[in-house]
């Protein structure tokens, strides 16, 4: 297999993409920007054959990875299914992971207490961050598991860079005409207004 | 896995992060300007407050 160049400060985000999620999508990318991280989707990642090889791919280049259980139940849509991905996703970082331990560290978030023990009791004995599906518990759970010794923001902070974020939204997605946040051409859009708010609060 | 880690990383700038996201300068100016339209209020703030501390710092060192 091919040697990938870890990025030091990146994040695989693996996270439902759909309109339920979005203020927690937001508050994620808010906060790990915030944070100074650099937070990487499988959003351009187009479907078919190579899809897998290159989410792969994405998460052997990043230092760090999260994954949001928080959504993975049933869809409206008939046959009702469940939402795979995320555990899928989950598995194969857990497998790189342990072959790599110097490479990559993974967090498991969720919105409830215990119910990825109960989804997949593999998990026992991992400690998941529980953000309570609140943007506060989002930023809470990622100060908790992403440590800054120097220029440390605040939960306080990184809300009010989140708010802000939040204002940007109509006028990026009219700017680049994507219908959805979730959609690949508005992401780095997404990321660099939170920078921008951040070096404000941090370096202006 | 672990519940926290500590980042040593530097934190990049805005710009930092548009050339490492291949993100021309035009699209940063855009975007900036978007954020500047909406966040007017937040951003003069923020950098009056930055001001202060850095006005504050130097009567600070000189004193």
């Amino acid at each position: 297999m091919k040697k990938l160049q870890v990025e030091p400060d990146s994040v695989f985000l693996n996270i439902p993409y759909d309109k339920k999620f979005t203020k927690t999508y937001l508050a994620y990318l808010s906060g790990l920007v915030s944070l100074g991280l650099n937070p990487k989707a499988t959003l351009a990642i187009p479907g078919g054959v190579t899809r897998l090889d290159r989410i792969f791919a994405l998460i052997r280049s990043c230092r760090y990875s999260l994954h949001d259980l928080s959504r993975v139940e049933l869809d409206r849509t008939h046959p009702p299914t469940p939402r795979f991905n995320m555990p899928l996703e989950l598995g194969i970082t857990v497998a790189w992971a342990k072959l790599n331990p110097m490479e990559h560290t993974w967090f498991v978030f969720e919105s409830q207490e215990r119910r990825a023990q109960k989804s997949i009791s593999d998990l026992n004995g991992t400690d998941c961050n529980i953000h309570g599906g609140t943007e506060e518990g989002v930023m809470r759970e990622l100060c908790n598991a992403f440590v800054r010794r120097k220029r440390r923001v605040t939960v306080p902070e990184m809300l009010e860079i989140h708010r802000e974020l939040k204002k940007q939204v109509p006028g990026l997605m009219r700017r680049s005409g994507a219908a959805s946040v979730f959609e690949p051409r508005i992401f780095d859009d997404l990321l660099l207004a939170v920078g921008e708010l951040r070096d404000a609060m941090l370096f202006a | 896995m672990g519940r926290s880690v500590i980042i040593t990383t530097p934190i990049p700038t805005v710009d930092e992060m548009a050339k490492r996201l291949r993100i021309g300068k035009k699209r940063l100016a855009t975007i900036r300007e978007i954020v500047h339209k909406n966040s007017a209020k937040f951003l003069d703030r923020n950098n009056s407050a930055s001001s202060r501390r850095k006005v504050e710092a130097r009567e600070k060192a000189a004193s």
